[in-house]
């Protein structure tokens, strides 16, 4: 399991810029391949499209908000992949298929992110997440989970379906401890140390 | 002051959202100022600059009009991320030999972090000029000459990108920047205009714990 750790983190460098040379049919391809639930979703229905993601003045951080209902449409961020993949699809929708995708880029700048995003989940599959992230009943719980999983935190306790609160570093060694303690244990306080 | 080049980032991304630009390029400006940071250059002074020249002003008006032949753009002066982007994504035609020309770029370092994209694509450096000044890059490492205030000018009538380019002493990339605080405010400001004012409507029907975090 020690091996892991090592794979929880990505070099994306490299994959972050755009391969332009890829050409309109195959970018297609792959938005079918990788956004094939969103493109047969109907963006139309206000309940696929009812929460937006923004960040409020007040807190500095996301927060998942009523597009309907609150004045917070035009802060939306960028975290709603499937609808804006399916908005690139469309635009794309009359573009010859061996156009390559610099020409459509350069013409339509506001895909560029949908563009990258479909790149890169084309090349790491978990990159992305295959659902609904603005669904009248999306739960962003299990992401908050998974994300905060990464960061070392334990003890979830969910104080609403918004937010959870964690502890961090339970059962740590105190620093007078660190020689004497097996570090790879502590997160385990059931587990007995070698 | 110094900031860690991820605090640089988030703050460019914001800015250039801020300042109008589409998400994907406000992306590439992030990563661009990064990576000038990265090399002790004044990235977010320059992204500063540019977002202030053309803040909330049509993309497409700074875009370069065709990928063939010299690039210009209707305006009259060409934003650096969106020529630099679309150098990025066309690296395939340098591979050909073919070198891009533009014309009357703004900013025109701010091009050279796309070189660094362009140049781990193609697997080759790559090298920007322009007046007085060289940069040439394998994506990893820079070589630089030139002046300083030929490297730092506000603008560029004639810039080239050309591959493969051949590296001479090099600089290694470091992992904070100093960054000028007027610089920063500017950036701050624009990345103000994205943050949603909270209402008591939005405290209470939002994400996240309110005002306190305490039961």
């Amino acid at each position: 399991m020690d091996d892991l750790a090592d794979e929880m983190s990505a070099e994306n460098t490299a994959t972050f810029r755009i391969a332009g040379a890829m050409t309109v049919g195959r970018l297609r391809e792959v938005l079918c391949d990788v956004y094939g639930w969103a493109l047969e979703t109907d963006w139309s229905l206000p309940a696929n499209k009812a929460r937006a993601w923004y960040v409020s003045e007040e807190k500095l951080e996301p927060r998942l908000g009523q597009r309907f209902e609150e004045p917070i449409e035009e802060y939306e961020q960028p975290l709603a992949p499937g609808r804006d993949a399916t908005q690139l699809f469309a635009a794309l929708a009359h573009w010859p298929d061996k156009t390559p995708v610099a020409e459509f880029l350069l013409r339509h700048p506001e895909h560029r992110h949908s563009v990258r995003r479909a790149q890169i989940a084309n090349r790491a599959p978990y990159a992305e997440i295959r659902d609904n992230t603005i669904s009248e009943d999306v739960l962003p719980i299990d992401m908050l989970r998974c994300k905060l999983a990464f960061f070392g935190a334990m003890h979830f306790d969910p104080r609403s379906d918004r937010w959870v609160r964690i502890c961090m570093y339970g059962n740590a060694p105190y620093p007078e401890e660190l020689s004497t303690r097996d570090g790879d244990f502590w997160v385990y306080p059931d587990a007995k140390e070698s | 002051m110094t900031h860690s080049l991820n605090e640089i980032e988030a703050m460019s991304k914001r800015a250039a959202r801020g300042a109008g630009l589409p998400w994907g390029l406000a992306e590439e400006a992030a990563k661009g100022t990064r990576w000038l940071s990265a090399f002790s250059f004044p990235g977010t002074e320059m992204l500063a600059g540019l977002l202030v020249l053309n803040d909330r002003l049509p993309a497409v008006d700074f875009s370069p009009t065709t990928l063939a032949d010299h690039w210009s753009a209707p305006a009259g002066r060409m934003s650096p991320l969106i020529a630099g982007a679309a150098m990025s994504d066309c690296a395939t035609h340098m591979e050909a030999g073919q070198v891009i020309e533009m014309e009357n770029v703004s900013f025109p370092l701010l091009v050279v972090p796309f070189a660094g994209g362009a140049a781990l694509r193609l697997g080759v450096p790559v090298s920007v000029s322009w007046e007085g000044a060289r940069l040439t890059t394998d994506g990893q490492r820079l070589c630089v000459q030139g002046a300083r205030t030929a490297i730092l000018a506000p603008h560029a009538p004639q810039l080239s990108c050309a591959a493969p380019a051949e590296m001479t002493g090099q600089s290694e990339p470091v992992m904070r920047a100093d960054v000028d605080p007027d610089a920063w405010e500017k950036l701050a400001g624009f990345a103000h205009r994205t943050y949603a004012p909270a209402t008591e409507s939005s405290r209470l029907l939002g994400a996240g714990a309110g005002l306190s975090d305490n039961d």
